[in-house]
């Protein structure tokens, strides 16, 4: 390897100037024994460069991580039912027995309550007091209406303020 | 499947995460601590690597940020910010610094002088070999900027290296 133009290539190297190349030129001349003294003072910067590329991870380290990743990959024994092919299966007939089991149980219970009530307690006695119930519930049903009515008007005013509605 | 382009892509720029960390926080088992879990987030962070289009100036970022992270958590834990930023004199001359076996640690101890963008461009094109666009690219720089830091890094060196040297010459004709 020529190295006479070394002290040009450490010149461009300091000016920021040397290419990939040139600079592993150096390397290899400052990897040397035998250097020139004003040249020499240089050595210790090549040569820490070499050694910091020799600066390498421990050899479990690879290892170790990726056990920890699969740790943290492998999914905990709930998720992992969740995760079973039968678990959709299982969801639907589980589902399904639900609900047959709320609508026995809720049939029955209508049915009972419904039995035990006196309906003939709630009978009108009089004409008179059948008009009074009667009117009542009229009453009720014109409140409601009225209530929904404005607020629908409310809330077209309030889409007209918005310009939606001209 | 992801474990596969993890262990495929991934993980072999461990080591130069490694090194990056290193440079910055000065201490071998942080800079351990750094990789893992910069590479455990990444790992994390798998269902993003379709938006990401440089995976390793990716990690390099992280890397730095966490690293200053650090850096500076131990600053303010030490209070004692020369003896991170700074080569405090140890009292040896010149003869007896140059001489010492500890060559690569001095060389440390001088990087260590320089700002931290100034170093790190200088890590990464002296160590890692790097071209000066994927410097711009891992370090969010413009080309002049890697140019510039890179001189003044290099000069920088060069100066205490010089000095060093002149003090050694001196010495060595005292001696005679």
């Amino acid at each position: 390897m020529d190295y006479d133009n070394i002290p040009i290539l450490l010149d461009k190297y300091f000016e920021g100037a040397s290419s990939l190349a040139e600079e592993a030129q150096l390397k290899a001349f400052f990897a040397q024994d035998d250097i020139s003294e004003d040249l020499a003072i240089y050595r210790p910067l090549f040569q820490w460069q070499a050694k910091e590329q020799e600066v390498q991870l421990p050899a479990a380290f690879e290892a170790n991580l990726l056990s920890t990743i699969e740790q943290q990959q492998s999914p905990g024994i709930f998720k992992r039912l969740l995760l079973h092919p039968m678990s959709r299966a299982a969801a639907v007939v589980f589902l399904a027995v639900g609900m047959w089991w709320a609508y026995q149980t809720d049939s029955t219970t209508v049915v009972a309550d419904s039995n035990t009530i006196n309906w003939a307690a709630y009978e009108p006695k009089t004409p008179e007091e059948a008009l009074s119930i009667t009117r009542e519930a009229m009453i009720m049903i014109s409140k409601e209406l009225n209530k929904g009515t404005s607020r629908v008007a409310k809330e077209v005013v309030k889409v007209r303020q918005l310009g939606r509605i001209d | 499947m992801n474990l596969q382009y993890y262990k495929e892509h991934i993980l072999p720029i461990s080591q130069k995460l490694f090194r990056f960390a290193f440079r910055i926080v000065g201490d071998q088992a942080e800079a351990q601590d750094i990789t893992q879990e910069i590479l455990i987030k990444v790992w994390n962070k798998r269902n993003d690597w379709d938006y990401i289009d440089n995976m390793e100036a990716w990690c390099i970022k992280m890397t730095r940020n966490l690293s200053i992270d650090k850096l500076r958590s131990k600053h303010r834990r030490t209070q004692d910010v020369d003896e991170i930023f700074h080569l405090k004199d140890s009292g040896a001359s010149p003869l007896e610094s140059v001489q010492s076996n500890d060559t690569i640690a001095h060389i440390r101890k001088l990087m260590q002088q320089l700002p931290q963008v100034q170093a790190q461009v200088m890590h990464l094109r002296d160590i890692e070999e790097m071209s000066y666009k994927e410097i711009m690219a891992q370090l969010d720089l413009t080309m002049p900027q890697v140019k510039t830091n890179l001189f003044r890094a290099r000069t920088k060196i060069k100066h205490l290296l010089n000095k060093e040297g002149n003090g050694l010459r001196q010495h060595s004709n005292i001696a005679r």
